[in-house]
C-alpha cells in the first residue's frame, strides 16, 4: 500500500500557550536541518474564525 | 504526525475544541496520524476520553510547567526521538518499490493548512492507485526554505508535469519561507504555472464548505474564484483529476 512518507509534523498549541513553544521550536530545527522532519503550526487560522459556522 | 501541547488554555479554545481536536482525532482513527500530547498544565482531560487515552510524552504528576528547564529541555529531547521513531527513516525498499514510468507527472502542490495537507495526502494516495507509475510532484511536500529556492525547483517540475492541480479553503494557509515574501506559496505557486503556461492544465478545488466573504483577503478571494476552482465534492474532484490527466 503506498502512502506518502509522513515528515510533517503539526503543533497544535492554544495562542495562550505560545511562550512555551520557545524550546520545542529549537528542537523542531534541529529535526528539520537533518531532514528528519518538518514542524508546523497553522497559525493563520487560529484568530478566532469561525470559519466552519 | 502531531505534537499537541496541552492546558486549560488549550482545551478552552473554541477553535481547538471545536475544530481542529476533532479533526487530529478523527485523522488518527481513520488514517492512522501519530498523535503525541504533551502535558503543559493541570487540564481537565477527562472530558475528552479520546484524547485523555493516549501515551502522552509526560504524565499528570510531571507537568511541563513544573519541570526545571533542564528537564523542559530533556522533555523536548525525548520528543524528537518519539517524532523521529515516528517518521522513521526512508524506507529504501518502498521507495524502490515504486518504479515510475515515462508518462508525463501530475504537480499536486502543497497544501498550506491542516485540514487542506490531510486531503492532500488522500489525493495522493488515490492517484498513485489510480494511475501507477505517474509521479506525482513535488517530492518534497513542504513549502519552505528560500522562496528562490523554493521556485527554482518549482519551475523544474512545472516543465516535466501535464497537470497542475491545487486545494484551496478559504484560509490562506501558512507560509513558512524563510525570506520574506509578499505573496503566499498558495498564489505563488498559482501565478507562476499562469506565466510558464506549464503545466498546460490547471485543476483547483476549494472547499464550499468555507463561506468566500470570510476569506482572508481580497488577491486570496479572487484565487478562490478563479475560473479554473472546482468546488465539486471530494471524492468527484479526485476523478476529475484523473479524467483530466488521461
Amino acid at each position: 500500500m503506498p502512502g506518502p512518507r509522513r515528515t510533517r509534523v503539526f503543533l497544535s498549541y492554544s495562542h495562550a500557550d505560545t511562550a512555551w513553544l520557545k524550546r520545542p521550536k529549537i528542537f523542531f530545527e534541529t529535526l528539520k536541518l537533518r531532514g528528519v522532519a518538518q514542524g508546523w503550526t497553522d497559525h493563520q487560522i487560529r484568530p478566532g474564525d469561525h470559519w466552519s459556522d | 504526525m502531531a505534537v499537541l501541547l496541552i492546558s486549560e488554555d488549550f482545551l478552552a479554545s473554541d477553535f481547538i475544541s471545536r475544530v481542529e481536536l476533532p479533526e487530529l482525532l478523527k485523522a488518527r482513527e481513520e488514517r492512522g496520524l501519530v498523535i503525541l500530547p504533551v502535558y503543559l498544565s493541570p487540564p481537565s482531560v477527562s472530558d475528552y476520553p479520546d484524547l485523555a487515552k493516549i501515551q502522552a510524552l509526560n504524565s499528570a504528576d510531571n507537568l511541563l510547567c513544573n519541570m526545571s528547564q533542564w528537564d523542559q529541555d530533556a522533555l523536548w529531547l525525548l520528543m524528537s526521538h518519539e517524532i523521529k521513531r515516528a517518521v522513521g527513516p526512508l524506507p529504501a525498499e518502498s521507495a524502490r518499490a515504486t518504479r515510475h514510468d515515462d508518462r508525463p507527472p501530475i504537480f499536486l502542490a502543497p497544501a498550506a493548512t491542516v485540514p487542506l495537507s490531510e486531503f492532500r495526502d488522500d489525493v495522493k494516495d488515490y492517484l498513485t492507485l489510480q494511475l501507477p507509475g505517474v509521479r506525482v510532484l513535488p517530492e518534497a511536500s513542504e513549502p519552505g526554505g528560500f522562496v528562490e529556492a523554493f521556485l527554482s525547483n518549482v519551475r523544474t517540475d512545472f516543465g516535466r508535469a501535464a497537470l497542475f492541480v491545487q486545494l484551496l479553503d478559504i484560509n490562506r494557509g501558512l507560509d513558512c519561507f524563510d525570506d520574506a515574501c509578499e505573496q503566499g506559496s498558495v498564489a505563488l505557486l498559482h501565478s507562476c504555472a499562469l506565466d510558464l503556461k506549464r503545466p498546460k492544465e490547471i485543476l483547483q478545488w476549494r472547499d464550499v464548505k468555507g463561506p468566500l466573504s470570510k476569506a482572508a483577503d481580497s488577491p486570496h478571494r479572487r484565487l478562490l474564484e478563479g475560473p479554473t476552482v472546482s468546488t465539486s465534492g471530494r471524492e468527484d474532484f479526485k476523478r476529475m483529476i484523473v479524467e483530466r490527466y488521461v
